[in-house]
């Protein structure tokens, strides 16, 4: 009898297992890839032009994620964005309904899979002892041999993600990559050899040439080839006849055009000095095309400037208005390429002005605050920072820095310019008049596109491109500009995602919050130090200069000095010992608010609530108990 | 509220606190907590505002507290004799099963609020993504419901309430740590459904890093409450059968 | 009205009730004697539904203990062995915890809770946590427990064992009392207890029911006219 209710009770169990199995099974089948994103930013959720550029895949894509198994026990805060990448890719792969399959190896040290993950690309990270090399980067790939490499997920690229992801797929989808031509002038904008100095590609040009066929031009070309549909245009000087021939019959033909002028290219300065920076004389084919160029000023912004330090002597901490940071409010948001964007960085950029033509189109995208003002181009290049404040002019008007022309145009020329030698055989017949719209896109700055002014690349070595962590959008504007021109649609709509975690620790949050308290003191100290230790600097290549004959008073003045450095550098420790020694406490208190105090006094509350509750109780059955 | 089942609820749940069992849970669940969310959790390093330290190894600390809560709730009645008394009671046997059970995650419920003040300061010290640390704390919820609806039945099975506490540990972890994907390739394999990837799941981990991660879906709740419908369907059946 | 109808409950090859048969009726207080392991708390614990029958059935005011159990318990109030009872609860929180297990609306808990506070003399200690109470107490408190909605039948397993002399009376005058108007079943061995308070015996000895009768008859049994050898007389016979 006994026996037989064990039966049963097994007989049961079986069957409740088996209903357990059925329903997760059926609820998983109809439901498991329906989620409500509960986070704010929506982090885990696909946007709409990363589903549409899923549903477009055609042959099956391969992730592989190469993934150490240690990671989180060496880099916990590595791991912590490691595991979203992992979730984030999972919804890649839930979403393509079995087009992307998802594969997560761990390259154990000396293993195959960690020689395949090198011979894949992986970039090795090494551990805390710096002997073991970890891995946490992916390669994308499909049947046909399309192959991308993301050598490491680097965490500061948490916003981009989904676009690095996104465009690679696109990338598989269409194997076809579209060309653009690169033409610059006096700045060492791609790995060409620059004077004696071998330079690395701009972020830029790394940024462009992942996404695009990006081929390098002539400025001396007499015709853009026909397979280009986009010129990009650096720091143009005086171009030559020849090559304004061409770039008035590629606009003709329809081609577009992104261009990056510049009156006082900084970085030009910093690498050439000041005194040979060129200005670009390409008003001809500007104005042809419906945009006049000042290139004699400078635009500035008093509210949207950044802060530096300026002067020589007592340099102080101040706005300088020709170094802005274009807020979201200036940028066109009805334009798809300034479209989501939130912050670009212009140095020293000219000012554009709109010509209004007949059937031409212009579309003003970045400029400055109402509040703008401008100063005299050769004031910034030859004098210091202070005079350009004192010269700067408040014009209190809305200065554009960068627009979009559409329309069609008619060329400049009345012929072709080769006629009669030997090349206009070769060369495709002379156009007078516009065969379709063509869009023009100029910007009047060149140093928003050097890497200090965007991107912090510190963690992008030999070219690559998925190390460049952004600091504002201007990376954003320009791929944005390209794909829009290059008729990208789908790309346009992907954006940055506005994440809410940011990389710092809590750890860092306090001791950020305990650091502003000491700042002004810090910094102080700090700047005191470096005037110092300038000084001190001088007054010994002095005595070294004068050599024997060196006065008793300039070397006791030195070791004063020497002491006074040796005070401030103890100073600024003590305070960084301080700053620490307060977090920890900080740390410390947290700690034990939150696994003593907090619980003790909750449980307080719970002990008297139930003897204030369970007199109340007893008082109230008493008085029940004793009446009549 | 049914009157049987509002006296047997009552009447487990303030035994936690009269037999004083109650403080000490709490006690140590906190210090684990708290040790495992500040250090083994990371928690200054991290930037934390999906409260991730915290979150990280609550599936551990109540697989090995939650048998505390519920070990008693079967056991103590069947040594103490009292299993008799409440079972030639009017009272249907699930009313009985359902109260307790309530009871014990409604103290599971309390053990979590005595985490919130840590919520609560965190949010004073970085930005913390508030609905997603709700869902996370959801997680936990129905990880401590599902364990005490294993602990449920297993007290039911035992006398000693320790013997108990020692097997719900033991299945409890087991549970959530095994890997039980076999399931899903096998059907996959039978019925050549596309199944594969986490969506897809009978494992413990899987659902709970969708709700950790804000991503909760009806296969999770149903995940969750049918495991915890079916337990205690089968505690019910394990009460008729013991009392033989 | 409770009839038992060739109830049997074996537990492994052993019989602890064996074919038993009876019918109680209002009025009546029902001694079950026998020896230790005759039976007695497995019987009860049938008549309670807290085990079930591998044979036969029994049936409370018609309705069937095993089919329809929640029913056949409204009309039941059983005290088991030993009284068990929860010791962290106060004497009025478990009374109160047994009236909401029968759904007794709180007017008639109040006034049946005063009534028996003040019948069983715990007035006193009503605000007191049972594990703090003494053994008669307790017992009081578990009769009190199992009367507090006023059942017609009252099951009652060893209810004066290890009490003092006056506790004994007490409990003996409570089940007297009762007995007037509704069912008292309790179990014993102890011979004057029976003749005190029962108007009839069901003697079972080895699962089996081998006497049903009443008090007196019994004591004719034996030759001296008394219980206890009576007792022995018919338990050693049935060896």
């Amino acid at each position: 009898m006994k026996n037989n209710k064990f039966y049963v009770l097994i007989l049961f169990m079986a069957m409740l297992l088996l209903s357990f199995v059925c329903l997760n099974l059926g609820s998983s089948l109809f439901w498991g890839n329906n989620k409500a994103d509960f986070t704010s930013d929506g982090r885990y959720t696909l946007s709409e032009a990363s589903e549409e550029i899923i549903q477009d895949i055609k042959e099956p894509i391969f992730i592989k994620i190469y993934m150490s198994s240690s990671l989180s026990e060496e880099y916990p805060q590595y791991a912590d964005y490691a595991r979203f990448v992992l979730r984030f890719l999972n919804k890649y792969q839930k979403a393509s309904a079995g087009k992307i399959s998802l594969e997560i190896k761990n390259p154990e040290p000396y293993s195959a899979i960690e020689k395949e993950a090198q011979a894949a690309g992986i970039k090795p990270i090494l551990d805390g002892n710096g002997q073991i090399n970890l891995y946490f980067g992916a390669e994308i790939s499909n049947d046909a041999g399309d192959k991308y490499t993301i050598p490491n997920f680097v965490s500061e690229r948490r916003s981009s993600l989904e676009k690095d992801i996104s465009r690679i797929i696109y990338r598989i989808n269409n194997p076809q990559r579209q060309k653009i031509g690169l033409v610059y002038e006096n700045l060492p904008i791609t790995d060409k050899s620059y004077g004696t100095r071998k330079t690395s590609d701009w972020a830029f040009v790394k940024l462009l040439s992942n996404n695009y066929n990006l081929v390098e031009m002539s400025s001396r070309t007499p015709q853009i080839p026909l397979d280009i549909n986009v010129l990009v245009i650096v720091n143009p000087q005086k171009p030559s006849d020849v090559f304004t021939y061409a770039l008035d019959q590629f606009v003709l033909r329809g081609g577009s055009i992104l261009m990056f002028l510049d009156p006082y290219s900084e970085k030009e300065g910093q690498l050439k000095g000041t005194a040979n920076i060129s200005e670009p004389e390409i008003d001809t084919l500007l104005q042809n095309w419906g945009i006049s160029y000042g290139k004699n000023r400078l635009a500035g912004d008093v509210d949207l400037s950044e802060m530096t330090l300026i002067g020589d002597k007592n340099t102080q901490l101040k706005n300088y208005y020709l170094w802005m940071n274009i807020s979201k409010d200036f940028l066109n948001k009805d334009n798809p390429i300034t479209e989501g964007l939130s912050k670009l960085s212009l140095k020293t950029a000219g000012i554009l002005t709109p010509i209004p033509y007949e059937d031409v189109e212009i579309t003003p995208l970045i400029t400055t605050s109402p509040k703008g003002g401008s100063v005299e181009a050769h004031i910034a290049k030859f004098s210091d920072k202070t005079n350009v404040l004192t010269l700067y002019n408040q014009d209190n008007v809305q200065h554009t820095l960068a627009l979009q022309v559409t329309g069609k145009f008619s060329s400049v020329f009345n012929n072709n310019i080769l006629e009669n030698t030997p090349y206009a055989e070769k060369m495709l017949p002379y156009i007078a008049f516009s065969a379709h719209p063509s869009t023009i896109v100029v910007v009047a700055d060149t140093d928003m596109l050097a890497d200090e002014n965007w991107a912090d690349t510190e963690q992008s070595e030999n070219n690559e491109y998925y190390g460049i962590v952004p600091q504002n959008d201007n990376g954003n504007f320009i791929l944005r500009a390209v794909d829009y021109l290059t008729g990208n649609k789908t790309l346009l709509k992907l954006y940055d995602k506005k994440s809410l975690v940011s990389e710092n620790g809590i750890g860092e949050h306090i001791y950020g919050k305990i650091f502003a308290r000491y700042a002004q003191e810090y910094n102080q100290t700090q700047q005191d130090l470096t005037t110092t230790e300038k000084q001190l600097d001088l007054l010994s290549r002095n005595i070294e200069a004068v050599g024997q004959g060196v006065s008793m008073k300039a070397l006791e003045y030195q070791e004063k000095l020497r002491q006074e450095v040796n005070q401030k550098q103890n100073k600024i420790k003590e305070l960084d010992y301080k700053i620490k020694k307060e977090q920890e406490e900080n740390i410390n208190k947290i700690i034990l608010m939150n696994t003593i105090v907090f619980p003790l006094l909750l449980i307080l509350a719970i002990l008297l609530f139930r003897l204030f509750f369970s007199r109340i109780q007893q008082r109230k059955i008493s008085e029940l108990v004793n009446e009549r | 509220m049914n009157k049987q089942f509002a006296s047997v609820y009552f009447k487990e749940f303030k035994s936690y606190f009269r037999t004083q069992t109650a403080y000490f849970i709490m006690a140590v669940y906190m210090i684990i907590s708290m040790i495992g969310t500040f250090y083994s959790g990371y928690f200054f390093f991290l930037n934390n505002s999906d409260f991730v330290s915290f979150f990280s190894f609550q599936p551990q600390i109540l697989a090995i507290l939650i048998p505390a809560v519920t070990m008693r709730l079967w056991a103590d009645e069947r040594k103490s004799g009292t299993l008799e008394y409440i079972l030639t009671q009017p009272v249907n046997y699930a009313i009985l099963v359902l109260g307790k059970y309530c009871a014990a995650v409604s103290f599971c419920l309390i053990l979590l609020t005595f985490t919130f003040p840590l919520w609560i300061y965190t949010n004073f010290l970085t930005t913390v993504d508030n609905m997603n640390v709700f869902s996370g704390y959801m997680g936990c919820f129905l990880t401590a419901a599902a364990f005490c609806a294993f602990g449920c039945v297993i007290s039911a099975f035992c006398s000693n309430a320790v013997i108990a506490y020692l097997i719900a540990v033991l299945v409890s972890w087991g549970f959530m740590a095994t890997n039980f994907n076999f399931i899903i390739s096998f059907v996959a394999e039978v019925s050549r459904l596309p199944m594969s990837g986490e969506g897809q799941s009978f494992n413990y981990m899987a659902h709970f890093q969708n709700f950790i991660s804000g991503q909760i879906g009806i296969d999770n709740i149903i995940y969750f409450a049918g495991l915890i419908a079916l337990t205690l369907w089968f505690n019910v059946f394990v009460i008729e059968y013991k009392r033989s | 009205m409770i009839v038992a109808k060739n109830l049997s409950k074996r537990f492994g090859r052993i019989f602890a009730v064996n074919n038993v048969n009876f019918c109680i009726n209002k009025g009546e207080v029902v001694c079950l004697l026998g020896p230790n392991g005759a039976g007695k708390t497995t019987l009860m614990r049938l008549l309670t539904g807290y085990l079930e029958a591998d044979e036969g059935n029994c049936t409370v005011f018609g309705h069937d203990v095993k089919t329809d159990r929640t029913s056949a318990l409204q009309k039941i109030g059983y005290v088991p062995e030993n009284c068990p009872l929860y010791p962290e609860m106060t004497v009025y929180e478990f009374i109160k915890f047994a009236a909401d297990l029968w759904k007794i609306p709180y007017r008639e808990f109040v006034n049946n809770f005063k009534e028996l506070a003040a019948y069983l003399h715990l007035t006193e200690v009503v605000n007191q946590r049972i594990e703090t109470l003494s053994k008669g107490f307790k017992r009081r408190v578990g009769i009190a427990g199992a009367l507090i909605h006023r059942p017609k039948i009252l099951i009652l397993d060893e209810p004066t064992e290890g009490l003092d002399p006056n506790q004994k009376l007490e409990i003996r005058n409570l089940i007297r009392e009762y007995g007037k108007t509704g069912i008292v079943i309790i179990s014993t061995h102890i011979m004057e207890e029976v003749e005190a308070i029962s108007t009839r015996v069901l003697l079972l000895n080895k699962g089996k029911l081998i006497r049903d009768t009443l008090p007196r008859e019994l004591k004719k049994i034996s030759i001296d006219n008394d219980m206890a050898s009576a007792f022995r007389k018919i338990t050693s016979e049935e060896f």
